[in-house]
Order: C-alpha cells, then sequence, then structure tokens
C-alpha cells in the first residue's frame, strides 16, 4: 500500500509508464538467461541508482523495502548451498552427529550466482513500482490488450481498497479507544467483529457507489480520460545505454 | 427567469414496498436555490435518486422543460440533471483527478478532445490545478468535495442536486464550497440543496422546501417556512439564530418590523448601526 504512496511522489514518475515496465521486464529476463555476477551486480547498481538518485526514493524506506527480500533470500541461498548428507561430501563438512551439513565450491557459487540474480530482479522490479502509481500499470496492461472487464475491476479495486482499509483503521481505532485490545482473547474478538462489520459495511456502501455510477451516465464500461507520456530521447538513450552495459558485461 | 424547467408530479417511490416518497408535486423554474430540508430519512436522498433518474419512481411523471422524462429518456435526464453525493468518497472511482472529472463526459459519448477540454475548465473553475494527478485517497475532505463538485460541473448539467455539501467540512471549507454554490448559481445553474443547517439556508435559499416522512409538507420562501411552527416541529428544524434574535429585537421595539430580515449576522450588526446612529469610520 505504502509503496504506491512513494510511487505518487518519484521524480520519475513522470516518465512513460510502458517504458519503465519494459526495462523492469526486460531486465528480469536478462539476469536470469545471463545470470552471471557481474551482470547482476550492475543491474542492482544501476536500478538502485535510478530509484534513489533520480526518482529521489527516501533511501531509508528502500532499505526497508529490500530487507524483507533479502532475509528470505538469504535462508534460500543457504538451503541452496547446504545440503544433508550420511557422509562427508563436498569441500566442508559440518558433523551433527546423525548426519552431515556439506557444501561444495559449486554449490556455494551457485547460491551466491543466485543471491545476487534474485537481488538485480527485485531492484529491478522496485525501480517500477516506486515509480509507477498502480493506475499507469493498468494502463499499460491496457496496451497489451487484456480483457477490459479484468482490468475495469483492476481499477476499481485499487480504488475501493484504499477507502476499505479506511474504514477498518477506523473501526480499529474505535474499538483499542474502548479497550478492544485489553487482552489476546478480546482482541480475537474485536478483529472477529471488525471483519463482520466491514463485511456488511462494504455491502451497503457498494449499493451507494453502484447509485453514484449510475448517476454520472455509467452504461457498463468504465471510460477514462487517459493521459500519454511520450518518452524522451535522453531517456530512450539511457535506457540503450544501461542494456549495452548488461550485455557487454556479459561478454566481458 | 420564470420558466419552469422541472416538474414533478405525483411521485411516488417505495424501497421494498416500504414508500419512502409520497405523492410529491412541485416545480422547479430556471435558476432558482433551493434548499431542500428536513430530517434524516425523510426522503430527501431517494428524491435526488428520482429527479436524477437513477430510481425510477413507481408512479408520478417527471417531467424536464416541458418534455416527460421516462425510461427512454433517462439519459438525457442525467446530462441535465447533475448529482452530487453526500459523502465524496462513493462517488470518486478513478485513480487521479483528471480521470475522475472525465468519467461522466466520457459516459455522454462525447469526442476525447471535448472530454478534456471540459475537464480543464471544470479544473480550473474548483482551483484544482495543483492536485490534478493525485489519486483521491491522497486528497483531504474539502479537496475531494471540489473534486466532486468538479465531476458534475464537467458534465454541464442545468440543475444541480447536492447532497449536503458542508456536511463533515471545516468551516473554511465548508466557506469556499459555499462561494462555488453562489457562483454556480450566479452563471444560471440551478441548484437544489439537500442541508440540515438551517442558518445556511435561510441566509442561501430563495425558496425551501420541506419533507417529513416521504412527503413534501411545506414549500415556500425560507422566512415563510421558518415562521410555520407546526412545520419546523415536524421536520425537526429549527429557527435561524438571526431570525430569533431579529425578532425579539423587533418584539422590543428596538427595531422597526418594515423591510427585509437580515440573512446574516454580519447584516443584521450593520443593520443596528444603522438604527441606533453609530455609523462605520
Amino acid at each position: 500500500m505504502q509503496i504506491d504512496y512513494y510511487a505518487y511522489q518519484s521524480r520519475i514518475r513522470g516518465w512513460n509508464a510502458a517504458f519503465k515496465v519494459l526495462i523492469a521486464v526486460a531486465t528480469l529476463f536478462l539476469v536470469i538467461l545471463f545470470n552471471r555476477i557481474l551482470v547482476s551486480l550492475f543491474v542492482v547498481a544501476a536500478m538502485g541508482a535510478l530509484t534513489l538518485l533520480v526518482g529521489r526514493t527516501p533511501w531509508r524506506v528502500y532499505l526497508r523495502y529490500m530487507l524483507a527480500p533479502v532475509v528470505f533470500l538469504l535462508f534460500s541461498c543457504l538451503a541452496v548451498a547446504v545440503s544433508f548428507s550420511g557422509s562427508p561430501a563436498g569441500e566442508w563438512n559440518v558433523s551433527v552427529h546423525f548426519f552431515y551439513l556439506c557444501m561444495g565450491q559449486e554449490s556455494l557459487e551457485a547460491a551466491v550466482k543466485l543471491f545476487f540474480k534474485v537481488l538485480a530482479g527485485v531492484s529491478a522490479l522496485y525501480m517500477m513500482s516506486f515509480s509507477t502509481p498502480a493506475d499507469e500499470l493498468v494502463l499499460v496492461l491496457e496496451k497489451l490488450h487484456l480483457p477490459g472487464m479484468f482490468l475495469e475491476l483492476m481499477q476499481l479495486v485499487y480504488r475501493y481498497i484504499f477507502i476499505l482499509f479506511d474504514a477498518a483503521s477506523q473501526m480499529q481505532t474505535a474499538a483499542k479507544a474502548r479497550l478492544g485490545d485489553c487482552n489476546i482473547r478480546q482482541s480475537f474478538k474485536t478483529f472477529a467483529a471488525i471483519g463482520g462489520n466491514l463485511f456488511v459495511a462494504a455491502l451497503k456502501k457498494g449499493n451507494t457507489y453502484y447509485d453514484a455510477l449510475l448517476a454520472r451516465g455509467y452504461q457498463g464500461r468504465l471510460e477514462l480520460l487517459t493521459e500519454e507520456k511520450p518518452v524522451r530521447f535522453w531517456q530512450a538513450a539511457l535506457g540503450g545505454l544501461y542494456f549495452s552495459i548488461v550485455i557487454l558485461l556479459n561478454l566481458a | 427567469m420564470d420558466e419552469v424547467l422541472l416538474e414533478v408530479k405525483g411521485l411516488s417511490f417505495s424501497y421494498d414496498k416500504k414508500p419512502v416518497l409520497k405523492n410529491i408535486s412541485l416545480s422547479v423554474r430556471r435558476g432558482e436555490k433551493i434548499a431542500v430540508m428536513g430530517s434524516n430519512g425523510a426522503g430527501k436522498s431517494t428524491f435526488f435518486l428520482n429527479l436524477n433518474g437513477v430510481l425510477q419512481a413507481g408512479q408520478g411523471e417527471i417531467f424536464f422543460n416541458g418534455k416527460r422524462a421516462g425510461k427512454k429518456e433517462r439519459k438525457g435526464l442525467q446530462r441535465s440533471v447533475g448529482f452530487v453525493f453526500q459523502d465524496a468518497d462513493s462517488q470518486l472511482i478513478a485513480s487521479n483527478v483528471r480521470a475522475e472529472i472525465s468519467f461522466g463526459p466520457m459516459n455522454m459519448g462525447l469526442s476525447k478532445q471535448e472530454v478534456a477540454e471540459r475537464v480543464k475548465e471544470a479544473i480550473e473553475y474548483l482551483s484544482l490545478s495543483d492536485l490534478q494527478d493525485r489519486p483521491p485517497h491522497y486528497l483531504s475532505g474539502g479537496e475531494k468535495k471540489r473534486v466532486s463538485i468538479a465531476d458534475i460541473l464537467a458534465m454541464k448539467p442545468e440543475i444541480f442536486l447536492i447532497d449536503e455539501p458542508m456536511a463533515a467540512l471545516d468551516p473554511m471549507n465548508a466557506e469556499k464550497v459555499e462561494q462555488i454554490l453562489y457562483r454556480l448559481n450566479k452563471e444560471g445553474k440551478t441548484l437544489l440543496v439537500a442541508t440540515h443547517d438551517v442558518d445556511f439556508a435561510y441566509r442561501f435559499a430563495d425558496r425551501v422546501l420541506v419533507f417529513s416522512d416521504g412527503c413534501l409538507i411545506a414549500d415556500g420562501t425560507p422566512q415563510e417556512i421558518f415562521n410555520l411552527e407546526e412545520v419546523m416541529e415536524r421536520a425537526h428544524l429549527k429557527k435561524p439564530s438571526v431570525m430569533v434574535i431579529w425578532e425579539a429585537l423587533i418584539k422590543a421595539r428596538l427595531v422597526g418590523g418594515e423591510g427585509e430580515y437580515p440573512l446574516t449576522s454580519g447584516q443584521a450588526a450593520e443593520k443596528i448601526l444603522e438604527l441606533s446612529g453609530v455609523f462605520k469610520e
């Protein structure tokens, strides 16, 4: 949710959304295809610089968002690097009485490669999410000819998710103000009550929303004015330079 | 100015057999400022939804510009009668202000160019230029209200139905909205404003409609209506404070009873100072 808020603040929000999506997705494919630490490192640096230096996303926020996948990644890479065995195998072994924890040069290398590959992918996707609000992403999907109904649903869900969130947090505050969270038992009860209330409130509000749509002549198609942000020459040039470096690094 | 724009004849409406509107008849003339009053659940919002064509009346007829608005003409009714909802959040659907305002005009089947023009006009009219790329959920209450008015303005209706425009706004934003209403009216728009604020209705409206339990129980100028004690009681309304004080002053013979009553506390103060011979320097 918060990532959307930062996307609105980003200085690279004005870039063409399809262009940013293209960069992110193409990068993702290239790092997976090339699978080289050097390429991955360059991508992490380039995408980080774009998000932090050009986009001016606060680095604290960026690091906090990076932390979640990194922790997850560390554990999964550990699982790749280390294997269990009945007898000593590989270059490094630790005996745990019943079995051996082994790690070989090869598996270690694979794990490190994997770590940076995923990190590169994450940083490319973060570049996109930290600079492109969800509604602009929907427009990109529209260009890819996804079914209209699906896209309209996405747009409405995106809008109403915030309203639902608001309502939920108000109910939560109101419950807290009446000691609804004084102990675990009570807070479970409160949680259930809020859930039930939200459901009823959503149904009721849904009716009002539909009336409001009809009042403005809704006929089953959600048509809105959209804005085209052209890709500027220097942006395209920068993109070209970036991809050339990625490819050259792979050949190096 | 005296041309009848909208005419309602014997309108009744029920939700699941529960009557909400009972035999409402009235006519609205072009350029009127009408306050629609009545307690919660008196049928004001349902009445508005009927006028706008969202709800189809069980009985009765609505005429717009002399033409009967039936099921087929519902679209026409929505073009000419715009409805600004009370809770802006239930009206705003798009994820940025420009797209939001374009929704109504787009539904009217206008060309993209025309839509863009109207959106621009509405944004300027309500001074929303700084906010036009923002999503509705990062706007304040007053800003959301202005966007919800711009939504309807861009459809260029002749009649605005506005449901409690000042509800939940701080005094400054309420004042802003009130100025917008005056401006719309001055430019020839006909306004029907549902409100609980008697002081606002008294100073703003040139006609007051009072609903109670689904019936239209009174229809007249603010001075007439706010003197009908029985009506006021039935609709749970109070007399505007300026009126109460002015009438006390008349009774005490401190001011003359002739002429028009002042509409605001400022006007009253001026009249009193004038009468007592103390003039502003």
